[in-house]
C-alpha cells in the first residue's frame, strides 16, 4: 500500500511543482495519475522512489516512510517503467530483463528463468529474443522489453511514466489491452502517469486528476465520468458530447468483464 | 573486404618506394646515397616509441580528465578544460613542438611533452562527448532500477562511451604518428630525421624515404585501433566522433 501525506514539491527555482497532495492507493490497485503536462504529475510518481526528494510532508510504503529506508533498496523493489523506455543499448534483451535481480543477487539460473517467463508473459518468443539488442526491436517491442525489465525482479509495485506514449495508436491500445490482463494475472500495485483521458479510464481502478500540482479529484473512472467535481474535470473528460460517449462504452465495456 | 583491398592498396602504395629507394644504393651506387636499412628500422623504432609513450600519456591523462568533468559537482570545468584544449589543438604543431625548446632543453623528453600535449584534446573531448552524449533516459532508467552511482558508472556509463573515446585515441594517435616527425627538431629522433635531411638536402627521394614509411605507420595503428573501437561496439551503436 502507498499513502501519500500532504506531499509537497518546491523546487530549487521556487517553481511549486506538487501541493499538498494525499491519495492513498491499495494494494493491488491500479491508480492512473492524469492531468495536463506540466501538472506535476511525473514529479508526484517520482517522489515515491526518491528520484526526486520531497520538500514537505510523507509518502508511506506498507506504512514506512520511505526517506526512511535506502534508496537504492526501495528502488530495486520498485518495477521502473518509463516513456523513453531507457534500455540499456550494450546489453541484450535478456540481460536488460535481468537487470534488477543482477542487483539483488540471484543466480543465475534463476534470473535466465525469470527473464525468458517475463518475456512469454508480454507477449514476445524468449528463444527469438533474449539474446538480440534493444537496436534491433521495433518501438512496440522495446515498449514490452521495458515493462518486463520492470517486473524482472517480481516488484509488488510498479511505477509507470506513460509507459505506451511513444508508440502508435495502434500498438497502443494492443499493448493496453495486454497489460490489463497482465495485471490481472500479477496484481501489482500500480501508479501509472498519463496525459491521456481514455488510456487512464481504461487503465484505472481509481484516477487521480491533477490540476497545476494539486490533486483535483480522486475517484474510479466511473465516478470522474458522472460525478465531475467542477468545471475543470469536466472540461478536462471533455465538454464534447461525442467523447463523453466514447469513455462511457469504455467504461461499460470494464464493468461487463 | 573493401575496407581491407584499400588497406593493402594504401600500404603497398607506401611501402613499396620505401624499399625501393632504400635498396637503391646497390642498383646507383655513388650517384644516389639513401638512409641505410639500419637508419630506417631505428628512425621507425623510435618514431613508434614516441608516438606509443606520448599516446600512452596523453591517454593516462586524456580519458580520467575528461570524464572527471562530466561528474556533478566538476562540471563547471568542463568549459575551461575543453576550452584550453581547443586552444592547444589550434597552435600549429610545428610551434608547440618548437616551443618545447626554449622551455624544457633539446631531447627526447620535449618531444613526448610537445606530442602528449598535442594529442590529448581529441581525447579529452571524446571522453567528455562519450559520457555526455548519452540518453539521459537510459541514466534515468538505471537510478529508477536501484543502481548505485558507482554501478551505473561501471556498468552503463563506460561502456556506453567506450567506442566514442576509442574514436578519440584513434584520431589522436593518428595526428601524433604525423606530428611526431617533427620531433627531431626538438631533439627527439624518429622517421622525421630522413624527412628533414631530405627536405634541407632538396632530395625528393630522401623526403619520401621518410615520409612513405610514416604513412604507412599511421595508417596501419588507425586501422588497428578502428578494428578494437568495431569490436567495443558490437551492439551497433551510432558513433558520432569529435574530430579534431
Amino acid at each position: 500500500m502507498i499513502r501519500l501525506d500532504n506531499v509537497t514539491k518546491v523546487y530549487p527555482d521556487g517553481k511549486e511543482a506538487v501541493k499538498e497532495v494525499s491519495l492513498e492507493v491499495g494494494k493491488g490497485e491500479f491508480c492512473v495519475l492524469l492531468g495536463p503536462s506540466g501538472c506535476g504529475k511525473t514529479t508526484t510518481m517520482k517522489m515515491i522512489n526518491c528520484l526526486i526528494p520531497i520538500t514537505a510532508g510523507k509518502i508511506y510504503i506498507d506504512g514506512v516512510d520511505n526517506t526512511k529506508m535506502d534508496e537504492n533498496e526501495l528502488r530495486r523493489n520498485i518495477g521502473y517503467a518509463i516513456q523513453q523506455i531507457g534500455l540499456f543499448p550494450h546489453m541484450t534483451v535478456g540481460q536488460n530483463i535481468e537487470t534488477v535481480p543482477v542487483l539483488k543477487g540471484w543466480p543465475k539460473a534463476k534470473r535466465s528463468k525469470r527473464a525468458e517467463e517475463l518475456l512469454e508473459l508480454v507477449g514476445m518468443d524468449a528463444a527469438e529474443f533474449m539474446d538480440k539488442y534493444p537496436n534491433e526491436l521495433s518501438g512496440g517491442q522495446c515498449q514490452r522489453v521495458g515493462v518486463a525489465r520492470a517486473l524482472g525482479a517480481d516488484p509488488p509495485i510498479l511505477l509507470m511514466d506513460e509507459p505506451f506514449g511513444a508508440i502508435d495508436p495502434i500498438t497502443r491500445a494492443r499493448l493496453q489491452d495486454e497489460f490489463l490482463k497482465i495485471q490481472q494475472e500479477i496484481k501489482k500495485t500500480i501508479i501509472f502517469v498519463t496525459h491521456d483521458i481514455y488510456e487512464a479510464i481504461k487503465m484505472g481502478d481509481k484516477i487521480a486528476l491533477m490540476k497545476e500540482g494539486q490533486l483535483v479529484q480522486y475517484e474510479t473512472p466511473i465516478n470522474l465520468l458522472h460525478r465531475p467535481k467542477n468545471e475543470f474535470v469536466e472540461n478536462f473528460i471533455g465538454a464534447d458530447q461525442a467523447i463523453k460517449k466514447a469513455l462511457e462504452e469504455v467504461v461499460q465495456r470494464r464493468q461487463s468483464e | 573486404m573493401r575496407h581491407y583491398i584499400v588497406l593493402v592498396l594504401l600500404l603497398t602504395l607506401c611501402i613499396v618506394p620505401t624499399v625501393l629507394i632504400t635498396n637503391m644504393e646497390w642498383i646507383k651506387e655513388g650517384v644516389y646515397k639513401p638512409f641505410s636499412w639500419d637508419d630506417l628500422l631505428n628512425c621507425a623504432r623510435a618514431h613508434l616509441e614516441m608516438v606509443l609513450i606520448a599516446e600512452g600519456i596523453a591517454i593516462a591523462i586524456g580519458v580520467p580528465l575528461g570524464i572527471l568533468v562530466t561528474r556533478p559537482g566538476f562540471r563547471k570545468l568542463a568549459t575551461p578544460v575543453i576550452g584550453s584544449a581547443n586552444i592547444g589543438q589550434s597552435i600549429p604543431s610545428l610551434a608547440v613542438i618548437a616551443i618545447m625548446a626554449p622551455l624544457l632543453g633539446f631531447g627526447f623528453q620535449s618531444a613526448i611533452v610537445a606530442l602528449t600535449i598535442y594529442g590529448l584534446l581529441p581525447i579529452i573531448r571524446n571522453s567528455y562527448a562519450g559520457i555526455t552524449n548519452i540518453d539521459p533516459a537510459i541514466v534515468e532508467a538505471a537510478r529508477g532500477m536501484g543502481m548505485t552511482r558507482g554501478q551505473i558508472a561501471r556498468k552503463i556509463e563506460l561502456p556506453l562511451a567506450l567506442p566514442i573515446i576509442m574514436a578519440g585515441i584513434r584520431i589522436s594517435t593518428v595526428i601524433t604518428v604525423g606530428t611526431a616527425e617533427l620531433a627531431v627538431l626538438v631533439g627527439g629522433a624518429g622517421l622525421g630525421r630522413i624527412t628533414l635531411t631530405g627536405v634541407f638536402s632538396q632530395q625528393v627521394l630522401t623526403i619520401l624515404q621518410g615520409a612513405a614509411p610514416t604513412a604507412a605507420l599511421a595508417i596501419t595503428l588507425g586501422f588497428i585501433l578502428e578494428r578494437i573501437e568495431n569490436r567495443m561496439n558490437v551492439w551497433g551503436l551510432k558513433v558520432k566522433a569529435q574530430t579534431a
